[in-house]
């Protein structure tokens, strides 16, 4: 499919028709208008079908029993491994650690592999542009072991400004952590070059997924970094698993992040041994249903004509920054030339919050505040935006909607 | 009407862009600030007392925020000055009784026997309009939650959530 093609009305329509929730209401009576799938996506049939399979006929704990039905939940827990490995372009399932989140992996790859690396002075570059969940566990392991944290700036067009980015590098330099998509400004940032940038000055790098996954294609193994992490809820499953890719020769080298069954060899009453990665790093009964929904939606995804979908989201950016322009006193944060659907915008009269009452009351589900990147608001100077992220079950009434709520806003406020 | 036009009337659009007493002293007795880590807002409350130790001898505010934490900020300023605290304290919990969806008989109130209290207190009512927004409730008590912390002596940055 080329550009500035249209994607038939039909695939629209089917796409919508597989995400039930789409069919409901809000508190408001109106038909529900979802644009926060950045926060977390909704989830399709395929995906709710496979969470009330595994429980009604083969639930079961894994990697424990030695009865069939045991064996059954295994297999589909470790099969679903493998087809989240596939979906990141990571062809092997040992490199592949089941977590509970992004957020639980980011702060593994810091407790368990910076904090035994680092020494007292080496730095950690961040991006202005990070979700808290980027930040704070550098920050805690900064303090911990007397490490610098430095920031890569933006440009005007809130893409990461790389000139900085080159010169913030250094020998010095022992872990760059940065988000592939940005869930503010929507940028997609040059992960494979900024990879290549920390590489050669001999730092490791860590890539933020949790936005990039549910909407661009991920290679793990073609971007070349050292930790790719990334949540479920956002990729249209279950909430409570994420993932964490890593170099094989790095997960071997890392301590166990937390410890108890399922993780170990032996334990004596003196010591333990541990498993090697994945397992080392999977201590307890893991989030089994979800992991296999998690599988199941992406089988969903590669069910789908992926160049439809792909123009299908390009069209919507389009549009919707294209009826954004249309509100002189609307600000958009983010213009890169890369960017998914998501939009953030602050207006010159009235609040995000009174903003997204306004629009709740049409039934357009937006957010408002600073989205879990306070240090990017300040950066911005705005103290919140109201934030619009659309997927690929959205469609043009949807942008319609938001418009018509933004047109009720201006006119109350006037 | 309906529940928005209910909750954003006029007496809360107009104190929401023209907030009275919204003006940083350069010397407060008390600076107190009230900061809701889930929207970034914040309002700093500036209260100096008079030589009694109870009436608000000099109130005012500043901050950011959405139209419904600075209207109900700034008409809580206009009900208080030259106050007290226990004439807030009737205030705040008139306020809280109408959030609860209490219809409250302004006349059965000590307190506000003035015709210039019952006025403020009759347009206090209008915030009582996000008692049908949950999620926005913590807007509207924001400032106030600040003066009863500025009340109580405190220092400490007070949160809501």
């Amino acid at each position: 499919m080329k550009e500035n093609e249209s994607v038939s009305e039909s695939h629209i329509a089917q796409w919508r028709a597989d995400f039930p929730i789409l069919r409901t209401s809000t508190q408001s009576g109106k038909p529900l208008v979802y644009l926060d799938s950045a926060a977390t996506s909704q989830k399709p049939q395929a995906v709710l079908d496979a969470l009330t399979q595994f429980y009604a006929s083969e639930n079961a704990n894994v990697h424990r029993g030695i009865y069939g039905l045991s064996e059954l939940a295994t297999d589909a827990y470790e099969s679903s491994r493998r087809t989240i490995a596939e979906f990141i372009g990571s062809c092997y399932p040992d490199q592949l650690v089941l977590t509970h989140g992004a957020t639980e992996a980011i702060n593994m790859v810091a407790a368990s592999y910076v904090a035994t690396v680092c020494k007292p002075g080496d730095e950690i570059l961040l991006t202005v542009m990070e979700h808290h969940a980027n930040i704070v566990p550098w920050q805690m392991l900064a303090e911990e072991k007397e490490l610098i944290i430095r920031y890569v700036p933006l440009d005007e067009s809130g893409a990461l400004d790389l000139e900085a980015y080159a010169k913030l590098l250094s020998d010095k330099t022992c872990m760059v952590a940065f988000t592939h998509v940005s869930n503010v400004l929507g940028t997609i940032n040059p992960v494979k070059t900024m990879t290549e940038m920390a590489h050669a000055v001999g730092a490791k790098v860590l890539i933020d997924g949790a936005q990039a996954c549910p909407q661009i294609a991920v290679d793990v193994s073609l971007i070349d970094c050292d930790f790719y992490v990334a949540s479920a809820h956002k990729c249209y499953a279950p909430s409570g698993v994420g993932l964490l890719y890593g170099r094989p020769d790095l997960l071997e080298m890392m301590r166990p992040y937390q410890t108890g069954g399922s993780m170990i060899e032996t334990v004596e009453f003196e010591r333990s041994t541990f498993l090697p990665p994945p397992m080392r790093f999977e201590a307890g009964t893991p989030a089994i249903a979800e992991t296999i929904a998690w599988a199941a939606a992406f089988r969903y995804l590669q069910s789908l004509d992926l160049d439809a979908v792909r123009l299908h989201k390009l069209n919507l950016q389009r549009l919707l920054h294209d009826r954004l322009q249309g509100f002189p006193k609307l600000k958009i944060h983010g213009h890169a030339e890369k960017k998914v659907p998501v939009v953030s915008f602050t207006h010159e009269v009235i609040h995000p919050h009174d903003l997204a009452t306004i629009l709740d009351s049409e039934g357009v589900a937006v957010r408002a505040g600073h989205h879990c990147a306070m240090p990017l608001h300040r950066y911005l100077d705005v103290p919140a935006t109201t934030r619009a992220s659309l997927s690929f079950y959205n469609d043009a009434t949807d942008i319609d909607a938001l418009v018509k709520g933004l047109e009720i806003a201006e006119e109350l406020f006037a | 009407m309906t529940n928005l036009q209910a909750l954003y009337q006029q007496v809360i659009l107009d104190h929401g862009r023209n907030p009275r007493h919204f003006s940083q002293p350069e010397h407060a007795q008390i600076d107190q600030v009230c900061f809701n880590p889930l929207c970034g807002d914040k309002i700093h409350v500036y209260c100096d007392y008079a030589v009694d130790r109870k009436t608000f001898q000099a109130l005012s505010f500043t901050g950011d925020g959405c139209a419904i934490s600075v209207a109900s900020a700034s008409l809580m300023m206009v009900a208080l000055q030259k106050k007290d605290s226990a004439y807030f304290y009737e205030a705040f919990d008139y306020l809280k009784r109408l959030l609860a969806g209490e219809a409250v008989d302004l006349s059965t109130i000590d307190a506000f026997s003035a015709p210039e209290d019952i006025a403020n207190m009759r347009r206090i009512q209008v915030i009582a309009g996000v008692k049908n927004f949950p999620m926005r409730v913590k807007c509207a008590t924001c400032a106030w939650h600040t003066m009863a912390a500025v009340v109580e002596g405190g220092s400490e940055p007070i949160k809501t959530e």
